[in-house]
């Protein structure tokens, strides 16, 4: 079974909102700055809610702030 | 390194800590002479029951300590009471891992008495198995917090 990742703008995003601090964004999706750190190093893939709520801040659609890859399209990319 | 890694550390070491004085206390309990292992099941019974609230009472001071430093080093207020989605999943797979470690624990400690060993193995085991699962429990915890999942 082929395993797969999610990707993320966050940090593209905070930086064009403002330089949006982690903190700030953590705070208004109500989870610990730590997740939001683990969420942009692509440590953790974040539940679809809170998914809808950190796009919701972005005012964008989820897929433009999170994209799903699979370990192999990586591998064809690289 | 975050707060719950180091939280997660500490946890390790207090535990291995009062597992080695409670190690020390009986052997030289045993070593004195001033007990039976084999006959006296109260005492055991007393001094493990001792040294749990004695793990907590350490546990709370050193989170009380942990709070105070942290909060005049990094001047953060300590944010450790939040608990998110991804806090409560990893706190999901240690505690799986925990249960785990707890449930053959117990399964050893039958074997043990079922083959005619003294109770004061099946005590000590049972112990050892909780305090295995909370370093086993913290250790996993240690590294879904760093590695991601």
């Amino acid at each position: 079974m082929a395993q797969c990742s999610i990707s993320n703008n966050i940090r593209r995003l905070r930086f064009d909102h403002d330089e949006m601090t982690q903190k700030v964004l953590a705070e208004m999706v109500g989870v610990t700055r730590q997740t939001i750190v683990a969420i942009e190093k692509g440590k953790y893939s974040p539940t679809l809610e809170l998914a809808f709520k950190i796009s919701h801040v972005f005012k964008m659609p989820l897929e433009e702030v999170f994209s799903y890859i699979k370990n192999e399209e990586k591998g064809d990319t690289k | 390194m975050s707060n719950e890694e180091k939280r997660s550390i500490i946890s390790i070491i207090s535990v291995s800590v009062v597992y080695i004085i409670y190690c020390i206390f009986v052997f030289g309990r045993f070593t004195s002479g001033s007990f039976d292992p084999v006959e006296d099941l109260s005492t055991w019974g007393l001094i493990i029951l001792g040294f749990i609230p004695v793990q907590i009472i350490i546990n709370i001071v050193i989170s009380i300590l942990y709070s105070i430093v942290h909060a005049v080093v990094t001047r953060e207020e300590d944010d450790s009471e939040m608990v998110d989605e991804r806090d409560k999943v990893i706190r999901l797979k240690a505690n799986s891992a925990a249960y785990m470690v707890v449930g053959v624990g117990f399964m050893l400690s039958v074997i043990t008495v079922a083959m005619g060993f003294p109770v004061f193995i099946m005590l000590n085991i049972v112990y050892l198995a909780f305090n295995l699962a909370e370093i086993i429990g913290s250790s996993i915890q240690l590294r879904f917090y760093r590695r991601g999942f």
